[in-house]
């Protein structure tokens, strides 16, 4: 954001904004920005609080009006998250994910699991009104295709050829990661939806796909055959698959 | 409250160790006052209008959002999986706070809200590859009369 900044105020425009990594922006002297103290993802703190958005962008707006030199302000208000009720916990019994290289078992095992959410999700993208599946350039309605397009990579049984192209933003391999993105968001979706504990945290979602679905086996086999390529090139496309601390100790050393 | 040292390590590491360039800044700007400023959003989380084209990697190119554009079009495609995602899937203000400068607008402590915002793929290893594009959109910003950016990560 810092590089940018600096750029658009070149053409005479006048920046501020958030920052989530103080160091960044002080160490570029940034003319305006409100540092907030809220995980990566979040600029603006709470999810569905328009107070609480409405007081952080005005925050970072007053500073146009009161800076005169580069400043960093600290927003100092926190921003509580998670049920401190307890553990999250999905609501929908899933299937035990079981490790398996047969490609139909494996494509099956996933289409189970995002048949018995699809009822969840459908109740959170009527409710929202909307969803954010759609990295790939497919959308929710074509998710089984996904599944099986990752499922087939993952247990080396992909089609060399594509037939009709059902409308891919990305050509293969990087198509890949974005079919993690489609498929991890569908659950997501899906677990925001059910009854039960509140919002889950960010690391229980990590932590119930990469722990105990099988569409967390599915994006670990797919990132190990990118690393069984020997193509050093391809790294960031597992950096793009499985967030940090959910890799397996063999793809953090790669 | 999460801060570098809340960050897996390996993620912190990577995060202090990326050189940050030393851009010449331009000469100070005054802004009007906000109630009588033109405000556009301009984020960096890699976001684009479902019709429109995703992000590849390392892009550096932007992708228009219109201020008529339903925010619920709104597709995320950065590259990064090393941040939050459930927020914008709950909630998209909460990377693209879109509603809430209509609210300032409407309460009158904005003047104006911008005819377009822009987006861009954030975690650029090197942000002066966005030079050009950076520059450019601060240009349509002027020409467009708007007074203001405000910038969000994710």
């Amino acid at each position: 954001m810092g590089a940018l900044s600096h750029y658009i105020e070149r053409a005479g425009v006048a920046t501020t904004g958030v920052s989530l990594i103080r160091e960044h922006v002080a160490g570029m002297h940034v003319p305006r920005s409100l540092w907030v103290p809220f995980p990566l993802g979040r600029p603006m703190g709470l999810a569905d609080d328009a107070e609480f958005q409405r007081d952080v962008l005005r925050a970072g707006l007053a500073l146009l009006n009161s800076a005169t030199e580069p400043t960093v302000a600290d927003y100092e208000r926190d921003a509580p998250m998670g049920d401190p009720a307890g553990e999250w916990a999905c609501a929908v019994a899933l299937p035990q994910p079981e490790p398996t290289d047969d490609a139909d078992a494996l494509v099956q095992g996933l289409l189970d699991e995002v048949r018995a959410l699809a009822p969840w999700y459908d109740e959170r993208r009527r409710a929202q009104g909307r969803s954010a599946v759609g990295a790939s350039g497919l959308s929710a309605d074509q998710i089984e295709l996904m599944a099986g397009e990752l499922a087939r990579f993952a247990a080396g049984a992909e089609q060399e050829h594509d037939g009709d192209d059902p409308g891919w933003a990305h050509d293969r391999p990087a198509r890949y990661k974005f079919i993690t993105d489609d498929l991890r968001a569908f659950y997501h979706e899906a677990a925001m939806a059910q009854p039960g504990k509140g919002p889950a945290l960010d690391s229980d979602l990590h932590a119930w796909v990469f722990g105990q679905t099988q569409l967390g086996e599915v994006i670990r086999m797919a990132a190990d055959r990118v690393q069984e390529s020997g193509d050093r090139r391809l790294a960031p496309l597992i950096i793009g698959m499985i967030p940090g601390g959910f890799r397996s100790r063999k793809l953090r050393t790669w | 409250m999460v801060r570098l040292d809340d960050l897996h390590p390996d993620m912190a590491a990577n995060l202090l160790a990326l050189e940050l360039p030393q851009l010449e800044p331009a000469p100070w700007i005054t802004p009007p006052p906000l109630a009588e400023a033109t405000i556009a959003l301009v984020t960096t989380a890699g976001l684009a209008r479902r019709d429109d084209r995703r992000f590849t990697p390392g892009a550096v190119e932007y992708r228009l959002i219109p201020g008529d554009t339903d925010p619920a079009d709104l597709q995320m495609s950065h590259f990064s999986v090393n941040f939050d995602r459930s927020a914008f899937q709950q909630d998209y203000n909460v990377a693209f706070p879109i509603d809430r400068l209509r609210e300032l607008v409407d309460m009158g402590e904005v003047g104006a809200i911008a005819p377009h915002h822009y987006s861009f793929m954030g975690a650029l290893p090197d942000a002066t590859r966005l030079e050009q594009t950076g520059t450019e959109v601060g240009r349509l910003l002027r020409e467009a009369g708007v007074d203001a950016a405000f910038l969000t990560p994710v």
